[in-house]
C-alpha cells in the first residue's frame, strides 16, 4: 500500500500535465473549433430556412395564421400558372447566360493572372476584386446611368457621338441589362476558382502538347480545359447560384419581363402577404441551385482523376 | 528515321530589361549525334534548347534543321520530340492516350495509331502499362512514357531538358545508358541540356559548355576534358589546379614557364596560345604525392613542395587537399589501390613532394 502511495506521489505532477494536455487537445479539436459557427448557423440559418420550407406545404387561413392542413397546392399553382413558369425560365436563362459569358470572359483573365508578371497580376486582381467593395445597390444605379435608354445614357451618348449607332439602344430594363449587371457583380466568383485551377497546371504540360503538334486551340481543348475543369465547374456553380438568387439587379435594371424568382418571393411576402406561396418559390429556387451543384459534382466525379498529378 | 543536321547561327535571346540570356551562339550538331549543352544554372542552355524547340522566340539568329531555316516555324509544325525534367505527361490521359496524342494531332488513323503506340511502348518496355494513368507510375516509368510519346511521332530531332534530373542516382545512370543506346539505334539527332558533367560525358558525342549566355567551348567529351579552352571550362568539367604563369622560353611547341607561386613548369604543347601571360592547368589525378625526404631536396620542373591539409577517403580515390609554400591551394587525386599497396599514404600535416608529367600541363590563353 505504501508502495502504491509513493508511486502515486511520484507520478502526480505528470498526471497534471497529462490532464492539461488532454483538455487542450479536446479544446482545440475540430468539433469544438467549429461549434460557435455551428450554433450560429443552426439558429439563424437552418431553423429559419427549414421553417420557411415547411410553410410551402402549409395553409394560411383568413387571419393570416399558417398551419395545417398540409398541402401541395402551392407547388401545383406554381407549375400551372404561366406567369410563374415564365419567371422560372427567365431566371434559369439569365443565370445560365451570365455563367457562360463569365466563363468565356474569365479564361483569358485567369490565364493572365496565372502566367503574367507580378505587377500585371496585382493590377488585374485589383480590377477584378474591386467591384466587391461597392454595394450592389450603388453598382446597379451606376449601371442605370451607363445603360440609360435615352440619348443621354452614357453608353448611348458615346456610341452616338462616335457615329457607331444612329438612334439610342434600349438596353436598360431588359434581360441584357440584368446579364450585364450580374456579370459585373459575379465575375470574381468565376475568375478566382478558375485562376486557382489554371495555376495548378504545369506549363510544361501545355508546352509538351505544343511540341507534339497541337496548335494553340487544340492545346486548350485537349489539355487546359480538362485540367482546369474543377475550377471552371466551381466558378460556374457559384455564379449560377448567386445570379439565380439575384434580387437587387433585376429589380433596379431589369424590365418587367426580366423579373426573377427572387423578385417574386419579395412580391408574395411583402406585397401579397402570401407567405406559403413565397416560401414555395424560395424552395424551388433552392432546389434549382442544389440541382446545379449536383450536376457539377457528378461531372467532376466522372473524371478519372480529381487533382492533376504532377 | 532519317537523321538531320541541326545548326545554330548567331542565336541570341535578350529578355526585356534583363541580362542577355543567350549571346551569339553558333554551333552544329551532326546528324545522328548527341550534343550536350552543359553549364551552371542561368547560363542560357535551357533558353537555347527552348529556342530550338520553338517555345521561345530568338531575338536574332537562325536555327537551321536539315538545311532548312526553321526559326519562324511555329512549335507544332517543327516535329520535335521533347522530354521535360518533370516528364510533363498529360495527367488526365492514360499512358496509351499520352503516347497517341502526337499521332492524333498528325491525323494518323485509329488502327495505325494503336499499332504505333504499341510499338512505341514496346520500345521502352512498358507494353503492359497502356491503360494506367501517369500518377500510377514511378518516376522512371513516367520518363519512359514521355520518351515513347516523343519518339512515336518520328521526330526530326530529340530535345532533352534535364530529363533525368528528378530521378535518383542509380535509375538516372541506367536511363542515361538506355536513352543513349536507343538514340544510337534510331540514329536520332539529339540535343540535351544538363548541369551534370557526368551525364554530359556519359551520353554526349559533343559537349558545348555555356557560361553567362556565351558558348565557351564545343568539343568531343575527351577533348573538352583534356584540352579545355578557357579557365571556366577547366574548372567546370572535372577539377583543376590553376597556375598563373609567365612563359620564360619557347622551343617549338614546347615551353618553359614560371608560375607566380614559384613553381617552374614545362609544357610540351602550347597549342595556339599566344602571349607570355598564361594559365596552366593540371588535373588532380595527374599529380603524384610522395613523402619529402629532406627540406633541402631539389625540385625540378613540374614539382612542388606542399603541406597536406586534409586527406579525404572517397572509396577508390583519395583526395589530398594541399597548400604550397606561398599559400596557394592544390588538389591531388590518387587511387586508393596505388597509395595503399607499396606506397606510403601521407597524412594531414605531412610535408610532401608533388610531381607531374610535363604532358599533364595544359596551357590556356588569358584573354
Amino acid at each position: 500500500m505504501s508502495d502504491f502511495a509513493t508511486m502515486k506521489q511520484a507520478t502526480a505532477p505528470r498526471d497534471g500535465a497529462l490532464l492539461w494536455k488532454s483538455i487542450e487537445r479536446r479544446l482545440f479539436s475540430p468539433g469544438i473549433l467549429i461549434l460557435p459557427l455551428a450554433i450560429f448557423l443552426l439558429f439563424f440559418f437552418f431553423i429559419p430556412a427549414i421553417r420557411l420550407m415547411t410553410f410551402s406545404v402549409m395553409t394560411q387561413n383568413a387571419q393570416g395564421v399558417i398551419g395545417a392542413p398540409f398541402t401541395l397546392a402551392h407547388y401545383i399553382r406554381f407549375f400551372e400558372v404561366d406567369l410563374y413558369q415564365k419567371v422560372l425560365w427567365s431566371t434559369i436563362r439569365i443565370s445560365l447566360i451570365t455563367s457562360f459569358l463569365a466563363a468565356i470572359l474569365a479564361y483569358p483573365v485567369a490565364t493572365v493572372l496565372v502566367r503574367g508578371n507580378i505587377a500585371l497580376t496585382r493590377i488585374i486582381t485589383l480590377i477584378v476584386i474591386a467591384p466587391l467593395a461597392v454595394s450592389v445597390v450603388v453598382r446597379a444605379y451606376g449601371w442605370q446611368l451607363i445603360l440609360g435608354n435615352g440619348p443621354t445614357g452614357l453608353l448611348n451618348y458615346v456610341l452616338m457621338n462616335l457615329g457607331i449607332i444612329e438612334s439610342p439602344l434600349a438596353i436598360l430594363f431588359s434581360d441584357s441589362a440584368v446579364v450585364i449587371g450580374s456579370l459585373h457583380i459575379f465575375f470574381p466568383m468565376m475568375v478566382l476558382p478558375l485562376s486557382s485551377a489554371l495555376g495548378k497546371i504545369d506549363p510544361n504540360i501545355q508546352q509538351a502538347a505544343r511540341t507534339l503538334g497541337a496548335p494553340a486551340w487544340k492545346v486548350f481543348v485537349r489539355v487546359t480545359l480538362p485540367l482546369s475543369l474543377p475550377g471552371l465547374l466551381a466558378g460556374f456553380t457559384l455564379v449560377f447560384s448567386l445570379a439565380s438568387a439575384s434580387y437587387v439587379i433585376p429589380a433596379l435594371i431589369g424590365g418587367p419581363g426580366s423579373q426573377m424568382l427572387g423578385n417574386m418571393v419579395e412580391q408574395q411576402v411583402l406585397a401579397v402577404y402570401d407567405w406559403p406561396f413565397g416560401a414555395t418559390i424560395a424552395t424551388i429556387l433552392v432546389l434549382i441551385v442544389i440541382l446545379i451543384n449536383a450536376i457539377s459534382m457528378k461531372l467532376l466525379g466522372g473524371r478519372r482523376i480529381k487533382a492533376n498529378a504532377s | 528515321m532519317k537523321s538531320v543536321e541541326v545548326r545554330l547561327e548567331k542565336l541570341t535571346k535578350h529578355y526585356l530589361g534583363q541580362v542577355i540570356a543567350v549571346d551569339n551562339v553558333s554551333l552544329t550538331v551532326k546528324a545522328g549525334e548527341i550534343l550536350a549543352l552543359l553549364g551552371p544554372s542561368g547560363c542560357g542552355k535551357t533558353t537555347c534548347l527552348r529556342m530550338i524547340a520553338g517555345l521561345v522566340d530568338p531575338t536574332s539568329g537562325e536555327i537551321v534543321v536539315g538545311g532548312k531555316p526553321t526559326t519562324h516555324t511555329p512549335v507544332h509544325r517543327r516535329n520535335v520530340g521533347m522530354l521535360f525534367q518533370n516528364y510533363a505527361l498529360f495527367p488526365h490521359m492514360t499512358v496509351a492516350e499520352n503516347v497517341a496524342f502526337g499521332l492524333e494531332m498528325r491525323g494518323v488513323g485509329k488502327a495505325a495509331r494503336e499499332k504505333r503506340v504499341r510499338d512505341a511502348l514496346d520500345l521502352v518496355q512498358l507494353n503492359t502499362f497502356g491503360d494506367r494513368l501517369p500518377a500510377q507510375l514511378s518516376g522512371g516509368q513516367q520518363q519512359r512514357v514521355a520518351l515513347a510519346r516523343a519518339l512515336v511521332i518520328e521526330p526530326s530531332m530529340l530535345l532533352l531538358d534535364e530529363p533525368l534530373g528528378a530521378l535518383d542516382k542509380g535509375l538516372r545512370e541506367s536511363m542515361q545508358v538506355e536513352i543513349r543506346s536507343l538514340q544510337q539505334r534510331l540514329g536520332l539527332t539529339t540535343i540535351m541540356v544538363t548541369h551534370d558533367q557526368d551525364e554530359a560525358l556519359t551520353m554526349a558525342d559533343q559537349i558545348a559548355v555555356m557560361h553567362q549566355g556565351n558558348l565557351e567551348q564545343i568539343a568531343p567529351a575527351g577533348e573538352i576534358y583534356r584540352k579545355p579552352k578557357t579557365r571556366f571550362v577547366a574548372g567546370f568539367i572535372g577539377a583543376s589546379n590553376f597556375f598563373e604563369a609567365t612563359v620564360t622560353a619557347r622551343n617549338g611547341h614546347a615551353a618553359q614557364l614560371a608560375a607566380a607561386s614559384g613553381v617552374s613548369l614545362q609544357a610540351e604543347d602550347m597549342g595556339s596560345v599566344q602571349g607570355d601571360k598564361v594559365i596552366v592547368t593540371v588535373r588532380p589525378e595527374a599529380v603524384t604525392v610522395a613523402p619529402l625526404v629532406g627540406e633541402g631536396q631539389t625540385t625540378g620542373a613540374n614539382m612542388a613542395v606542399a603541406t597536406v591539409e586534409q586527406v579525404v577517403y572517397r572509396g577508390f580515390m583519395l583526395h589530398y587537399y594541399l597548400r604550397l609554400a606561398n599559400g596557394e591551394p592544390m588538389v591531388a587525386y590518387r587511387q586508393t589501390q596505388t597509395e595503399g599497396f607499396g606506397n606510403v599514404v601521407s597524412a594531414a600535416g605531412d610535408r610532401v613532394l608533388l610531381s607531374w608529367a610535363s604532358d599533364a600541363n595544359h596551357v590556356i590563353q588569358i584573354n
